[in-house]
């Protein structure tokens, strides 16, 4: 994606040829197989994509969360230039909480269950900020400094009570409030990214549009670059500046959200969208993309969506397509569309 | 499965088809789950080595050179050898020692044998009664050794000459050191149901025997029997170290006395010794055996009645033997009648309240080898070492004046220890493998037992849910607030300690563990759609619940079952340690060790080796068991 | 629900339990043994049936069974529990004064030692799945579960008489003992100074040292070693496995994801995060454990000759004492009930997510 880093725009995180394999019992399970993205600084990106496409994996690679039994087995990933992958141990848990945060999909199981909440979200205070040493060999002033500074960021997502929260345990918090101390925890230390890992999917309607207006105040508010990992189209539409679509592992599309939406140039985005139901247009019939989601222990040769594509050529099962820049801002990553899009950039 | 609900128009969902789906789904389970085993060393080497010691148990009568109970008969206990090449002992064939004793053919020989002289080799004191004359004697029998297989005796009429009390035709005569002057005294028995005792007051080779007086209990009565009283004295409190009264190591008194014509029965008297060692004192009587019941006692102290087959009791006297026949170090008993026939008995309890119940000679823990004893009326037989050699030999007296022998001697076995032998002689690889098949039986027996009286009774509780769950819960809350082992315990000593008797206490104990597991998975499965279907199509309670829900909740209680085993073998072991399982002479590691714990400080063999067994199969086991359920619990499974 | 309410609630189901338990004991001696041969014992034979028909009528065997039942409920609650013929016709509530701290001091003391070596190894193994060192605690682990008890103390007296015959010309001044609580001809138990001829503690260790009696605390602290180190051992086995189990299981969470995207350093991640996590089953199996080996650690007492209540046990039910079983029963259930309400007290301190409802 040498194109898009001539871009005007400052790239804060760019991913080159990211391949992460999962060591199962039943097999390797190839679940990236060379993701290509690169994320504007300042901007909120979606990640969409079918359960089990590697969006997850995705961001959790950019992190280096990747846990037994997968590896990242190839690719870069260049935040601020330096290579994620290649950092120590110790530089990239400096880079985790402090630069780079996530907000995850559950909050009943990413809270710890027997720590009180207000001692959660003071440790990122703790690791992440400098603290002057008269407060820090104080333990008195030390934990009035961290109250002060959790309360002040329990205020800021708009959780209720914050100075009666600190010594709450979560089981005796609701899904929201819950979610939003996530979300508390992730910008505790004022990060450059914050990555929201299907941070709403778990919650009730009504409070999953609170916590996306409150996210995307906080984006605006401090300026941050937000990537946006959801299989909700909608959220994507309302939320995000560019879309990449994902499946089985590989990018099928990249674009600014407006031009994927009324123009999507993959055949895959395009069943996407179709399957979407619309209110002011009742079908019988939703449309569906039919076949199966591949598995990514033996996927499909060439491009993993070939059997499943109404578009499909010999070559689409000889040869992986590249992503190629189609339109201005727009990538695509198949044959057919390439060659028919060919020249007009 | 699709094309078969096509036809409705949307998809049914699979679940309501589970049982024969999921089944299938797990019979693929179950092959990739061994494909995973395959893969765990853990797992592989805990396999092989339950199948090595699988294999140990199936070939033991190949292996194991010795059979399960095959034990030497030795009388006093050995300590046990490492390299020792054991010896068996084997009998003679009979043979004549008439000109010897040349006894009178007339004379009907009542005899006892004890060292009189002190040389280690034991007399005879023959005791007569002549059936023409009114004249009974008293004749001694001097050991002169044995030479070549054959022994020598010279009748000494010098060393006892103390005349036959008056009105004694016939005598039976018993010895032993009565008042602690390291000499033997003599009893005899008369036929007119008096005993009368003469001490020896000089030495050994030069004695000087008082004159027969009547011989009077400890609260001064006379002894007086009917008809002829047949003495014997033998140290019967010894060895319990753990009586009440500490043991006495004193010699007591046992008499028996002809038929009673009035009752039909024989009696036997015990009189305890109640003096000290210089002076002895035998008590009234204590026990009365054979014929006439206890004159009062609460019901459950019966057993020391003891029935005599009515066609062994004829008429005339009895006369008892006492041995050590088998290993328990209880002692045994022989009757003798009159009419030539003899009877077994062991001691079933502890020495200072014995009940004797006929021995089973096949079941007796030593290979009991005895030649057998012509029938002849009025036959008489000693069976003492007189050859000094540590084995029996048998010498008969027949009421013709005959006397034969028939001695035991030692033939070397030859056949290879390779971990040493045992206490009683026993080879304990041999027995090691024998008790191998003892220990894995036990373990599936009570495992696969306990499973299913607990898959059914908790799949019971689980799927009518309501009073039946409650009782059942209360219930294994009873059994879960005892501590296994004690309630296991308690109940083998209720039953009686012996194998089978531990397998049903461990069972009762095993089972509430399977119900609780079985509980939970049929009350998770029964809300599943495919019961639901079930029922809507009007099938039985009791097949949903046997055909439907329990083969599928049937994988966790295999996991559990697997890994109970080697705790089962271990409880089992221990029970048996400690007395309530396996019984003397059974081939069972725990039961090895316990013997082997009387000398396990100068032998440690006789421990080590059951002990690593146990070990091995339980660490087996475990590594089996852990290894299913890493591969079956999906909490753990990546 | 306070804690105070859960807990009188708690005691207060203890009843029903206890009733059941006693309709157990009393079928038990009903069916197993004579009361009448286990109350005059030895003496069975020599009594006249007049003094044994007596007896009968005074015992109540000749009532209906109901009555029968409640004649024996009110003299367990009266504290008149029987006399056992196994221990010198002492009455049952007195050995199990005596013989409980015995059991008791070795239960406790194997416990300390196997929480002590048990939860650090089941967490070194746990955090370096796969490794040497996990393989060489699961095996360590694994052997203890399967170590025959018996057979190790066994094993474990062999060596020290070995070792004693060993060091007898280097002419130390005690031989290292592998038998009873203390040297019973050379000390006393003791009484304390605080509690005076009312009773110790119990606990020897602690006893000889409130009294100042140095020599005497040192010559318990060897009897002690051995018994409590071989029951330790098969006890660290159980917890260690049971440590491992849980932290794996917790590793596994997403809470622990979560504090690594915090960046927190690995070593927190485990100590703050994890193990307050998994020390919560740890902490039912210790304290059942502990619950079990009050009562008598059996096999272990046995061969030891720990006079404790385990030993008591087999000697009282190999010989069917019905009034040792059934104070031994009775006592048993209620330190198990008791044990575990503590455990889930412990709970509620441990797990913030517990309420007592």
């Amino acid at each position: 994606m040498t194109e898009a880093t001539a871009n005007t725009q400052d790239v804060i995180l760019d991913i080159k040829n990211l391949k992460v394999n999962f060591y199962t019992y039943e097999g390797v399970v190839k679940a990236l197989d060379g993701i290509d993205l690169s994320i504007y600084k300042g901007e909120s990106f979606g990640l969409v994509g079918e359960t089990g496409c590697g969006k997850s994996v995705t961001v959790r690679s950019v992190m280096r969360l990747i846990e037994e039994p997968g590896k990242i087995v190839e690719g870069e990933i260049f935040y601020k230039g330096n290579d994620v992958l290649k950092l120590k141990e110790k530089e990239i848990r400096k880079l985790r909480g402090a630069k780079m945060t996530m907000i995850f999909q559950d909050p009943m199981t990413f809270l710890n269950p027997v720590i009180q909440i207000g001692e959660q979200v003071s440790e990122m205070f703790l690791i992440h900020q400098k603290i002057q040493k008269d407060i820090l060999d104080n333990k008195k002033k030390l934990s009035k400094y961290l109250k002060e500074k959790v309360v002040e960021i329990f205020d800021l997502v708009k959780l209720p009570d914050a100075a009666e929260l600190f010594k709450r345990y979560p089981h005796e918090l609701s899904g929201g409030m819950r979610q939003r101390v996530l979300i508390a925890m992730s910008i505790a230390a004022d990060p450059d990214i914050i990555i929201a890992d299907e941070a709403t999917t778990a919650l009730d309607v009504t409070i999953q549009a609170q916590i996306l207006n409150l996210l995307n105040k906080l984006k605006k508010d401090l300026g941050r670059t937000l990537i946006f990992v959801t299989h909700n189209l909608g959220i994507v539409a309302e939320m995000c500046d560019r879309v990449a679509v994902l499946y089985g592992g590989q990018i099928a599309e990249v674009a600014e959200t407006k031009a994927l939406f009324v123009d999507p140039i993959h055949p895959y985005t395009q069943g996407l969208l179709r399957s979407i139901p619309l209110l002011h247009k009742p079908k019988d019939l939703l449309d569906s993309i039919d076949g199966v989601v591949p598995n990514l222990v033996n996927p499909p040769s060439g491009c993993r969506f070939h059997p499943r594509c109404p578009l499909k050529e010999d070559i689409c099962a000889q040869e992986r397509p590249k992503l190629v820049k189609v339109l201005p801002e727009h990538w695509v990553h198949c044959h057919v569309k390439q060659r028919e899009y060919e020249g007009k950039v | 499965m699709v094309s078969d609900t096509e036809y409705l128009g949307e998809e049914i969902h699979e679940d309501v088809f589970s049982f024969r789906v999921s089944l299938k789904a797990r019979w693929k389970e179950i092959r990739y789950a061994i494909s995973l085993l395959r893969k765990s060393p853990l797992f592989i080497i805990g396999f092989i080595v339950i199948v090595f010691l699988l294999a140990l148990a199936i070939f033991a009568p190949i292996i194991a050179s010795y059979g399960p109970r095959e034990f030497d008969i030795r009388i006093m206990n050995e300590p046990p050898f490492t390299t020792d090449e054991r010896t068996t002992l084997k009998w003679t064939g009979y043979s004549s020692l008439s000109g010897d004793f040349d006894l009178d053919p007339d004379l009907k020989a009542r005899t006892w044998v004890a060292d009189f002289t002190n040389n280690s080799l034991d007399d005879f004191m023959v005791g007569t009664a002549s059936t023409d004359t009114s004249e009974a004697s008293l004749l001694f029998f001097e050991n002169r050794g044995a030479t070549e297989e054959k022994l020598n005796w010279e009748l000494r009429d010098d060393y006892f000459d103390m005349p036959i009390p008056e009105g004694v035709t016939r005598v039976v005569p018993t010895a032993g050191d009565l008042d602690g002057d390291n000499d033997t005294d003599v009893i005899i028995g008369g036929d007119d149901g008096h005993l009368y005792v003469s001490l020896n007051k000089g030495t050994p080779a030069t004695p000087a025997w008082t004159a027969f007086s009547i011989l009077n209990n400890s609260a001064g009565q006379m002894f007086n029997f009917t008809g002829q009283a047949s003495p014997s004295l033998i140290d019967f409190d010894s060895g319990e170290e753990k009586t009440y009264d500490n043991g006495s190591h004193l010699l007591d008194l046992i008499v028996t006395s002809d038929i009673d014509a009035n009752t039909g029965r024989y009696q036997i008297y015990t009189y305890m010794n109640r003096g000290n060692r210089t002076h002895y004192s035998f008590g009234v009587l204590t026990y009365n055996w054979a014929g006439k019941p206890v004159p009062y006692g609460p019901k459950n102290v019966t057993g020391k009645i003891l029935e005599i087959n009515p066609t062994t009791a004829t008429t005339g006297s009895l006369r008892i033997y006492f041995a050590f026949i088998n290993n328990d170090q209880r002692p045994d008993m022989i009757l003798m009648f009159d009419s030539g026939k003899y009877e077994y008995y062991t001691a079933s309890s502890v020495v200072k309240d014995p009940q004797f119940l006929p021995l089973d000679k096949s079941e007796a823990s030593v290979l009991f080898e005895f030649p057998a004893l012509p029938e002849e009326p009025f036959l008489d037989f000693r069976w003492t070492d007189f050859t000094g050699d540590n084995a029996s030999d048998l010498i008969i007296f027949a009421n013709n004046g005959s006397v034969i022998y028939n001695f035991q001697y030692y033939e070397v076995d030859g056949r290879f220890h390779l971990l040493g032998t045992d206490e009683q002689g026993g080879d304990i690889w041999s027995r090691i493998c024998w008790a191998l098949r003892t220990d894995f039986f036990l373990a599936v027996w009570i495992v696969s037992v306990a499973a299913v009286v607990g898959t059914i009774i908790g799949g019971l509780a689980g799927y009518f849910g309501g009073w039946v769950d409650n009782l059942m819960m209360r219930i294994t809350d009873i059994f879960f607030a005892f501590p296994g082992l004690i309630l296991a315990m308690s109940i083998a000593a209720a039953l009686g300690p012996n194998l089978f008797n531990l397998s049903i206490a461990m069972i009762i104990v095993w089972w509430s563990g399977y119900a609780r597991i079985a509980r939970g998975q049929v009350i998770s499965e029964k809300n599943r759609l495919y019961v639901e279907a079930a029922r809507s199509i009007g099938m039985g309670d009791m097949r949903i619940l046997f055909r439907h829900i329990l083969p599928n909740s049937i994988y966790p209680l295999l996991v559990a079952a697997t890994l109970d085993l080697g705790g089962v073998v271990l409880t089992a072991a221990g029970l048996s340690f400690i007395g309530f399982g396996a019984q003397p002479g059974d081939a069972e590691l725990g039961i090895m060790i316990s013997s082997g714990r009387q000398y396990f400080l100068s032998a440690p063999w006789l421990v080590f080796f059951p002990g690593i067994f146990i070990f091995l199969i339980v660490l087996a086991f475990n590594l089996v068991g852990d290894g299913v359920r890493d591969v079956m619990d999906p909490k753990l499974r990546r | 629900m306070k804690l105070r309410e859960y807990i009188f609630k708690r005691l207060i189901l203890l009843i029903p339990v206890l009733f059941g338990v006693s309709i157990v004991t009393f079928i038990l001696s009903d069916s197993v043994g004579d009361p009448v041969a286990a109350y005059i014992g030895t003496a069975l034979d020599k009594t006249p049936p007049e003094r044994i028909e007596q007896l009968r009528v005074q015992l109540g065997l000749d009532k209906p069974i109901l009555d029968r039942f409640w004649i024996y409920l009110t003299r367990l609650l009266q504290g008149d529990w029987g006399r056992s013929p196994t221990l010198q016709n002492q009455p049952v509530l007195e050995i199990i004064a005596d013989r409980f701290p015995a059991s008791a001091e070795l239960a406790v003391y194997s416990m300390i030692l196997a929480i002590a070596i048990g939860v650090p190894l089941g967490i070194i193994s746990a955090i370096k799945k796969d490794k040497m060192a996990d393989q060489v605690s699961r095996i360590t682990a694994l052997s203890g579960v399967s170590m025959p008890i018996f057979w190790l103390g066994l094993m474990v007296q062999i060596i020290l008489f070995n070792f004693n015959v060993f060091m007898d010309g280097a002419n130390l001044p005690f031989n290292i003992p592998y038998h009873e609580r203390l040297t019973l001809n050379k000390y006393v138990v003791p009484r304390t100074i605080l509690f005076g001829n009312f009773g110790a503690t119990g606990f020897l260790l602690i006893d000889s040292l409130l009294n100042f009696d140095i020599p005497l605390f040192f010559d318990v602290f060897l009897h002690i070693f051995a018994p409590s180190f071989c029951l330790s051992w098969v006890q660290m086995a159980i917890i260690t496995r049971m440590t491992r189990m849980a932290m794996l299981e917790t590793m596994k969470k997403d809470f622990i994801l979560l504090a690594r995207s915090k960046g927190l350093t690995e070593r927190v991640i485990i100590y703050r995060h994890a193990l307050r996590n998994a020390i919560i089953p740890t902490l039912t199996v210790a304290g059942l454990a502990l619950a079990g080996l009050m009562t008598g650690a059996v096999l272990t007492e046995t061969v030891f000759d720990w006079p404790g209540l385990g030993w008591w046990a087999v000697e009282s039910v190999s010989v069917l004492d019905t009034a040792a079983i059934q104070g031994f029963v009775i006592i048993t259930a209620l330190i198990y009930v008791l044990s575990n309400l503590a455990v889930d007290i412990l709970y509620a301190v441990v797990d913030p997510r517990i309420r007592f409802d």
